[in-house]
């Protein structure tokens, strides 16, 4: 899923959390989304899920123009987007597997497909014995991989990832860095990935846009062209 | 046949969740049922109480509902004139003559049992009558005031305008109070339903953020919110309509005694059948409207 921003602004209040954004993500394409806190990652990450709306300037998704078009074509784009939160943004009153088969329900799975999906994915992240706890009785860790796994039950085209590393340990922050490298190579989904965490970027050799209040300061990929 | 099966899984996972939010918070769900059912039972009573009104006024309404009594010694074209004038009254259903041989036999039939009563009467004490019926109640007291001062021709009336009175006034004050609760009370379930949903949308306002971020539409996580609407109505209406129903098959017997001869409430299968879909029926339209309402407002995000 290809992902164009052109001359972005989002302005809160006085505040202008980003500035003049321009940058493209090919299909396949893992991008680290780097910066110290405020520096308008999640902002970033948000204006691409169209969850907040940009103050000015185009966002092109999958070929469509959030400005231009229905809602239900947000919709849709959404549904291709596996989203990890900051905050995990997990239903608290809804199990681990639940949490995910409500994202596979969205997407109009068979219960069938919906119980193979949610088995596979939860083994992938190693938290298949977690399925029926509810978040409250889940780890920092946990949490994440129970993000990360209901973003990728959808085998989405696209994987929006907001500081997915924060709450885990090295060893899990790795397992979990992997994992989104082979889905990107395997699988060619495109990879946005907000982090603070240099040493996890720097030890891959992805593209890297670094954000300094609001403005893009580094582009990796106009520093190789 | 796909988007079929599509319709129906999507409708069964949205059952599930309705379901899922009715568990979550079970007292707030208790509430509306009883809210709605009280409704449906006030409702349905009504329904049954203003048929079983109506009955015994149509009785009253086709009976003589005044009869002159005429003084002996009176000759034919007297009679004859009288029952001309009582004719020419507008909306008169019936003018019916009973001489003093024919209210005798009348008397003797009634008191066939009682061979005492019978000898001692004869058709000298019995007053020829007329019986008058008519269409529109109020002509009653005109023919009442009419002959009340031909003393000549008439002894005495026996005019029901007391009955009827109090019987229309019984009527309309039942159906006035009945249709205020009614109202009442579907304004009160309706205001019920969609408060509780509101509460519930709050409270689920994280879910559907969350759902409206991985791409649910507006109609997918409404949902389940108009179908708890429904199950609100429905189960109200059903058990409402249930309890007023049994109330009634079970009073039936004592009402039917107590308005003898009329048939105030006779239970039959098929009048409980269709009371029965028609208040679901309505019970699921005040649910849906009632929620629609409230998932439409508060959800927006």
């Amino acid at each position: 899923m290809k992902v164009v921003l052109e001359n972005v602004s989002k302005n809160f209040g006085s505040i202008r959390a980003l500035k003049n954004i321009n940058f493209k993500v090919d299909e396949g394409e893992f991008v680290f989304i780097e910066g110290p806190s405020g520096s308008g990652k999640s902002t970033l990450l948000k204006l691409i899920l169209h969850q907040i709306r940009p103050t000015s300037g185009i966002i092109i998704v999958d070929g469509v123009d959030y400005a231009n078009c229905h809602k239900s074509k947000v919709d849709r784009i959404r549904k291709n987007i596996g989203v990890i939160f900051q905050n995990y943004q997990l239903i608290s009153d809804k199990s681990v597997e639940e949490n995910i088969a409500i994202n596979l329900e969205i997407i109009g799975l068979s219960d069938y497909q919906i119980d193979s999906r949610i088995e596979s994915v939860l083994t992938k992240v190693n938290l298949l014995s977690r399925r029926h706890l509810f978040p409250n009785q889940l780890s920092g860790g946990e949490l994440q991989r129970a993000a990360l796994a209901r973003a990728l039950a959808v085998e989405p085209k696209l994987i929006l990832a907001d500081e997915p590393t924060g709450n885990l340990d090295i060893e899990n922050s790795w397992n979990l860095i992997k994992l989104l490298k082979q889905i990107n190579d395997k699988q060619k989904t495109t990879i946005i990935m907000a982090t603070h965490n240099l040493e996890i970027v720097n030890s891959l050799n992805k593209r890297k846009i670094y954000l300094k209040d609001g403005e893009i300061v580094k582009d990796s990929k106009n520093i190789h062209e | 046949m796909a988007k079929l099966l599509k319709i129906q899984k999507t409708s069964m996972n949205s059952l599930k969740h309705a379901w899922h939010h009715i568990r979550r918070s079970p007292f707030q769900s208790l509430i509306a049922c009883l809210v709605m059912a009280t409704t449906f039972f006030v409702f349905t009573s009504f329904l049954i109480i203003s048929q079983g009104l109506g009955a015994v006024l149509d009785y009253y309404e086709s009976k003589p509902e005044i009869s002159l009594f005429l003084n002996d010694g009176l000759d034919k074209s007297t009679v004859e004139s009288i029952q001309k004038q009582l004719m020419n009254y507008p909306s008169v259903r019936e003018v019916k003559f009973t001489s003093k041989e024919k209210a005798l036999a009348i008397y003797q039939e009634q008191n066939k049992d009682n061979p005492l009563l019978t000898e001692m009467v004869t058709s000298s004490i019995l007053p020829a009558s007329f019986d008058v019926s008519v269409n529109d109640p109020k002509v009653l007291e005109t023919i009442y005031h009419d002959f009340t001062n031909k003393k000549e021709w008439v002894s005495d009336i026996i005019y029901q305008k007391d009955i009827i009175d109090q019987l229309l006034n019984w009527t309309r004050m039942i159906r006035t109070a009945g249709l205020t609760a009614v109202a009442l009370l579907t304004l009160s379930g309706f205001g019920v339903i969609f408060i509780i949903l509101n509460m519930k949308i709050t409270n689920r306002k994280e879910e559907i953020n969350i759902s409206r971020l991985l791409g649910a539409s507006k109609y997918f996580v409404q949902k389940p919110f108009l179908i708890e609407g429904i199950i609100y109505g429905l189960s109200g209406g059903i058990i409402g309509t249930l309890i007023s129903l049994g109330l009634f098959a079970y009073l039936s017997s004592e009402l039917n005694q107590f308005f003898r001869p009329v048939v105030f409430y006779q239970p039959t299968i098929s009048s409980f059948l269709l009371l029965l879909s028609i208040q679901s029926l309505f019970g699921c339209v005040i649910g849906f409207i009632s929620s629609w309402f409230g998932v439409k407002r508060f959800t927006k995000y």
